[in-house]
């Protein structure tokens, strides 16, 4: 059997190589001259994430005033000071995504792994209100196909709460690797950009909170 | 509340842990969340409250400026964009400003043009056309 021909540069090829492990590192530093680009791939993701929840919110208020003259009224429906404490369970659960981050990067493993725990924990309480308050709807004669109300809120938090879910799933495989020692403070770029995922989702409860539950 | 920025001359793919300027601490964190927890709170109150003291033009420009607010907080301080290279702040600023311009566009065409052809189906909210 004839061997493969070696490669002409050997010594290129090699140096090539080396120069490639240490191309990306795990952790570059903020800074024009060291852009991470998964990083930027996940904010670039988010900005779509962005037009596509507006696209959402858009259809609400553009059917508005058909919503608000039939029945049932949006402000007798939904209930204010419930999806507040909710409010309060994901802001709380950003906190705790925020000191998981940090906590990683100072190289506390174990107390990376609880906040991210934690957080995983609140976004769970988060989809366990979400689905109380569907089921408190449902009772109350609000389904997708029971009108204007029904689709354009139901659609909107359906897909937020989708977001959620698919947010406690990677956090849980986050706290999984973390456990296999995959992440220090010289590689925490899995947690940041989960991080950075689990705060937009807060980011649009916040918007929704506002513009669908409070105006 | 500590105002960090990222040392430019930092050791690629290293990371010093008691390095301040990185990142936020631990206290503005969570000095932000109960910045973040008092304004949502004042966001409930303001929606209850203002209509029922006859200030209901107030609730929508308040409760938005609440939400600009914090959500401006959240992204400067939890997503790190505050620290971080302005570059990761375009595609986020962009879509927003996509978002933002359609929500107003949409709305406003609607608001200016609201007459649509009567059927059952849209009962009150529907305008007969002469």
């Amino acid at each position: 059997m004839v061997p493969p021909d070696p490669p002409k540069d050997r010594t290129m090829t090699v140096s090539t190589i080396e120069h490639a492990s240490h191309a990306v590192p795990a952790n570059p530093p903020s800074g024009m001259e060291s852009l991470d680009i998964r990083k930027l791939g996940m904010w670039v993701f988010l900005g779509s994430d962005c037009v596509f929840f507006a696209s959402l919110i858009t259809t609400y208020f553009v059917n508005r005033p058909l919503i608000f003259s039939g029945e049932p009224n949006p402000h007798h429906t939904l209930g204010i000071n419930f999806t507040a404490i909710l409010a309060f369970i994901l802001l709380l659960s950003s906190l705790t995504m925020v000191l998981s981050l940090a906590a990683f990067q100072r190289d506390n493993i174990q107390s990376g792994r609880n906040w991210l725990l934690a957080t995983a924990a609140l976004g769970t309480c988060f989809l366990a209100g979400q689905a109380i308050e569907f089921s408190n709807l449902a009772h109350e004669g609000v389904t997708l196909s029971s009108g204007l109300f029904g689709q354009c809120f139901l659609i909107m938090t359906g897909f937020h709460g989708t977001h959620v879910f698919i947010g406690v799933i990677w956090l849980l495989a986050c706290w999984l690797f973390a456990g296999t020692g995959r992440f220090n403070a010289k590689n925490f770029i899995g947690v940041e950009i989960s991080g950075l995922y689990w705060h937009f989702v807060d980011l649009v409860w916040v918007a929704i909170f506002t513009l669908i539950y409070l105006i | 509340m500590t105002a960090t920025h990222t040392s430019p001359g930092h050791q690629s793919g290293t990371h010093d842990a008691h390095d301040s300027h990185a990142h936020p601490t631990t206290a503005t964190y969570i000095q932000i969340f109960v910045v973040l927890f008092v304004v949502t709170a004042a966001e409930v109150v303001a929606a209850q409250i203002l209509p029922s003291i006859g200030m209901t033009s107030l609730v929508a420009p308040s409760l938005l400026i609440m939400a600009l607010v914090k959500g401006a907080l959240i992204i400067l301080y939890y997503m790190h964009l505050k620290s971080d290279s302005g570059v990761y702040a375009a595609p986020m600023v962009f879509g927003l400003v996509l978002a933002t311009g359609m929500l107003i566009t949409m709305i406003g065409l609607w608001i200016l043009a609201p007459r649509v052809p009567c059927t059952p189906e849209l009962g009150k909210a529907c305008v007969v056309e002469k």
